[in-house]
């Protein structure tokens, strides 16, 4: 009898000294090092000599192709590799999910963005532009071309193709009835003037400070062809290639065979379609990749190098390295992770799942691979936000506008215990605030406020606002007809994220302080609709994209939606004027980018303070890797860093510069 | 004889286009279209949507126009061959749905020859030697072929595969051959890739095949023309195969009109599951994604399979029952 329990004793010893030791290892090798690429702009570090792929070196001898000196533009531009020089060829494996995943393609192969961002996101490097100037209260901004820089096509890029895509496509009224607010103030447009050539000038009305950092941001619409050519934005255009499907410069007859003959709805959807550097091989680019096999009508999507791309390493090699990406379509995510773990993809964090990472780290050997965790820096990964413009039952509507019903809320769900069953305790249990790192960071107190869980609190807080009253189950009772209080948790299925299966927990969480709370999961675009409608009760979501909040829409506003932001938007024209704490939010975000950067800085610490304090969005956990931060890396591949951003504003991987990783011989 | 099939015929028409306005009103009825579809998939891969980005997709696309209206275009399009475009995959409908087609023959077809390679033979043996060993055996293993949910399986197969043997995780080709254009090293890495979807599609449907064929056999083996035959001298395995086996095939020949629609629809998730780059995950993602053109395409698609399905199994049960074949006659 007491060797058997001294056997037991012995095992659970065993067992909580393992547990230990893993713990104590996966936060210090998974999560390895803040590295990345160097841009060189300093004139004595530039190589004099170039070279190419042997891949090119071949089609130069074959007569197809120029020399690379006469490829690349008088200064191209010039990296040094997060690690070393790399070495040319192969063919770079991952897989897709289907035709709405070309954003893969788009994040890693087209760096093609006006100004860049460096992988820490806090300077501003020369890009397709080499150089720029603002005037001393920005409202001029003046850019520089690089001479002699060439489309993949060989046709030369001049501020031509700029001009072009402002006013044959930008403010061409049928091309794009809702043109983007970014290249406007206070509802004002910019205009675009030509210098030369080589040198364009955008002025605004009224000082636009921000506006740098908007065409170094490949997100925004305005400032990578790659990224949002496909909807008529994209920041320029091939004006010698999309001028044959221009109205305005094509044969009419032409233009309709060509309409007629590809089934397009009108010459809007012929040139936007035309125009999306993801699907169509034949756009001249002037990203590192351009699509050679679109996704169609192939079983594989195939990118190949752009011969004329017009960055070198620091030797003088034209960049990429690697020759090809290849992209296999997986009809299901389980199918993609199973190959990801078989170690089939060289490089892959999109789609790969957190919660199968002791099977990637079981199979890292076999499938030689290592993995990465890329703990995200904006707020929340799972956050609860509460409908500010349901309006349905106007009790519970009443309770949704109420602070104080939301922060009871907040309080009442335990984070720490969503993150350690749904996020393998990655995540850190915390408000929507960003992370210390943060320019907009509002101080420590607000990481917490009104976040950590706390039921008796929550409880007496709710007994105070008049939810005193329950039934036999322990629920509240509403105040009009004393009639249970239901609220329904309504979450999107198929994202990064188990929506779902967390809502669960969480309204398991909210009966505890006598909540009545029914889960409720919708295909994702009826989830979709139910927002822009006005619909939603509570719903669960992220909010990546605001580690610049100035910069991000969509998830720092998916609660006012649409009543408050088609008021905050239009200026005050249509929607319905917001309660005071959210019209001041609102004013803060419109006004904050025409702001000097530290009256921005500040504008934008205000602002989280004021989302901390009223709790739109509740944050359940954040800093953790769930959304895009899970990479599976194969061990022969070079200059991948160790540790990136997660980051939608730099296109993670994009300002990594997927362009300088290598596969080792 | 003639009357009849024209008849036939002219209602299969009548069918098809009744068929073609049900597909493309049932597309359009849940909310929203096609771009709040994808709008909200942008939104959940961290992509950043503006209330103008909606709008400017919606003029693009002309989805503002009535259904009716878009119903007429489409139609005109089609009598001229053109089936529209995808909005999802942005390219002519018949370039996507092309290769698939055929890959999905490939794998139907070869899914068919399984389970009634498998079952008939299997369900003629259990019937003949009812309540014998392996009539016990083979029911243990059909029913168990028949409970377990088949996307199970190809999981578990996958993982095995995967596992120990090192095999490729789903899709019909090897990688080196994605790319390659058609040859013969090509068909026979599509070949070689095809039992295991064959195994896992047909496992199902083949417990369900001996299971039917056992019974039907064995109501003919207990009909009086079999004892008749059999006093007659006649050999045993000629009067089984050609007597009641015949009669008791009368059903399965009856619904192989669903056989067609069943091959694309009936395996989405099997094909989700295992990668296979057929027109049934085409489909279901079409619908998600409120494709409406190539969605209803597809749905036109498997209208037209099924009443050709239906207008040969007619045919072939004439062929084969001789008693269906006289009452047409007369």
């Amino acid at each position: 009898m007491s060797k058997k329990l001294l056997l037991i004793v012995l095992i659970a010893a065993l067992g909580v000294c393992l547990a230990a030791a893993q713990s104590d290892e996966s936060g210090s090798f998974l999560v390895g090092e803040f590295e990345g690429p160097t841009i060189i702009t300093d004139e004595g570090m530039m190589p004099s000599m170039y070279s190419e792929s042997p891949m090119l070196s071949a089609m130069v001898e074959a007569g197809d192709l120029p020399p690379v000196e006469e490829r690349l533009p008088a200064n191209p531009g010039v990296i040094q590799p997060a690690h070393e020089i790399g070495q040319y060829g192969g063919q770079w494996r991952r897989g897709y999910t289907g035709p709405g995943d070309v954003w893969n393609a788009r994040r890693i192969a087209g760096n093609d963005n006006l100004l860049f961002m460096d992988y820490t996101l806090n300077e501003i490097k020369p890009w397709v532009f080499e150089s720029w100037e603002a005037n001393d209260d920005f409202t001029q901004f003046t850019f520089g071309l690089r001479e002699g820089h060439k489309w993949s096509d060989g046709a030369p890029f001049t501020a031509d193709d700029i001009v072009f895509w402002f006013e044959e496509l930008f403010l061409n009224e049928e091309f794009l009835p809702a043109p983007s607010t970014f290249l406007s103030v206070n509802g004002e447009f910019a205009t675009l003037t030509k210098i030369d050539d080589l040198t364009v000038q955008y002025s605004f009305s009224a000082p636009y400070p921000l506006f740098l950092k908007v065409m170094a941001t490949p997100s925004s619409n305005i400032a990578s062809h790659a990224r949002r050519g496909w909807n008529g934005h994209g920041g320029y255009a091939p004006a010698h290639y999309i001028k044959q499907f221009h109205p305005d410069f094509a044969d009419e007859a032409e233009l309709n065979a060509i309409l007629e003959e590809g089934g397009y709805s009108n010459w809007v959807d012929l040139v936007k379609s035309k125009n999306d550097w993801a699907r169509n091989p034949d756009l001249p680019t002037l990203a590192p990749w351009r699509v050679k096999l679109a996704p169609a009508d192939n079983p594989v999507y195939v990118l190949e190098r752009n011969p004329y791309y017009f960055n070198v390493d620091a030797e003088g090699n034209q960049l990429p390295y690697i020759d090809s990406i290849v992209l296999t379509l997986a009809e299901d995510l389980e199918v993609l992770n199973l190959r990801a773990i078989a170690g089939e993809y060289d490089l892959q964090s999109r789609h790969i799942d957190l919660q199968k990472l002791p099977l990637y780290i079981e199979n890292a050997e076999r499938g030689d691979y290592s993995i990465r965790l890329d703990p995200s820096d904006y707020g929340a990964n799972v956050l609860l936000f509460f409908g500010q413009t349901y309006s349905a039952d106007a009790e519970i509507a009443g309770w949704l506008q109420n602070v104080d019903f939301r922060r009871a809320v907040s309080m009442g769900v335990d984070g720490g215990q969503v993150n350690e069953t749904f996020l393998l305790g990655l995540g850190v249990a915390r408000s929507v605030v960003p992370t210390a790192a943060n320019p907009y960071y509002p101080g420590e107190e607000y990481e917490t406020l009104y976040t950590a869980f706390d039921a008796d609190a929550a409880n007496q807080l709710l007994d105070d606002i008049g939810l005193s009253a329950k039934d036999g189950d322990g629920y509240r009772l509403r105040a009009d007809n004393g009639e249970r209080l239901t609220l329904t948790l309504t979450t999107p299925g198929a994202s990064f994220v188990p929506y779902p299966k967390i809502a669960e927990m969480v309204a398991n969480q909210l009966g505890g302080i006598g909540l009545h709370v029914i889960p409720e999961q919708l295909e994702r675009s009826l989830w979709q609709s139910r927002i822009d409608n006005g619909e939603i009760q509570l719903s669960l979501w992220d909010n990546g994209g605001t580690e610049d909040v100035f910069l991000h829409f969509n998830n720092t506003w998916l609660w006012a939606r649409p009543n408050y932001t088609d008021w905050m938007r239009s200026g005050g024209a249509i929607g319905d004027e917001p309660p005071a704490e959210i019209k001041e939010a609102m004013e803060i975000w419109v006004s904050g980018p025409a702001l000097p950067p530290d009256e921005r800085i500040e504008a934008g610490k205000r602002l989280w303070v004021l989302f901390a304090e009223n709790v739109w969005q509740a944050g359940i956990v954040g800093s953790s890797p769930a959304v895009l931060g899970t990479r599976v890396v194969k061990n022969a591949m070079g200059n991948v860093p160790a540790r990136q951003l997660s980051n939608v504003l730099c296109m993670t991987p994009g300002c990594t510069l997927p362009e300088t990783y290598f596969i080792q011989r | 004889m003639l009357t009849y099939i024209i008849r036939r015929f002219l209602l299969a028409l009548i069918t098809i286009w009744a068929i073609s306005v049900l597909s493309f009103a049932i597309i359009q009825l849940p909310p929203g279209d096609y771009v709040t579809a994808y709008i909200a998939q942008l939104a959940s891969s961290g992509v950043d949507v503006t209330p103008e980005f909606a709008e400017n997709l919606r003029q693009q696309y002309g989805l503002d126009s009535p259904i009716t209206v878009q119903y007429l275009k489409w139609m005109q399009q089609i009598s001229r061959g053109n089936f529209g475009r995808s909005l999802e995959w942005r390219a002519p409908v018949l370039d996507i749905i092309g290769d698939r087609l055929w890959l999905t023959m490939a794998v139907s077809v070869s899914a068919v020859i399984f389970t009634w390679g498998l079952a008939l033979p299997i369900g003629i043996y259990s019937a003949v030697r009812q309540y014998s060993i392996a009539d016990y055996i083979f029911t243990f293993i059909g029913f168990i072929g028949l409970a377990v949910p088949s996307f199970l399986l190809a999981l578990i197969l996958m993982y095995v595969g995967f596992r120990y043997f090192g095999a490729n995780i789903g899709g019909l080709f090897s990688p080196e051959y994605l790319q390659a254009d058609w040859s013969l090293a090509k068909l026979w890495d599509l070949i070689k890739h095809l039992p295991l979807p064959a195994l896992i599609l047909g496992a199902a449907g083949t417990a369900q095949l001996i299971r039917i064929m056992r019974a039907n056999l064995l109501d003919e083996l207990r009909k009086p023309y079999v004892i008749t035959a059999r006093a007659k001298g006649m050999s045993e395995l000629r009067l089984i195969l050609k007597y009641p086996v015949r009669a008791a095939m009368n059903p399965f020949i009856s619904t192989l009109g669903y056989l067609f629609p069943f091959i694309i629809s009936g395996s989405i998730i099997v094909a989700l599951v295992l990668g296979l780059p057929t027109i049934g995950p085409l489909l279901l993602r079409a619908l998600v994604a409120q494709d409406m053109f190539l969605a209803g395409t597809i749905v036109l698609f498997l209208g037209i399979l099924t009443v050709l399905g239906t207008f040969i199994s007619d045919i072939l049960l004439m062929w084969i029952d001789p008693r269906i074949r006289f009452e047409r006659r007369e």
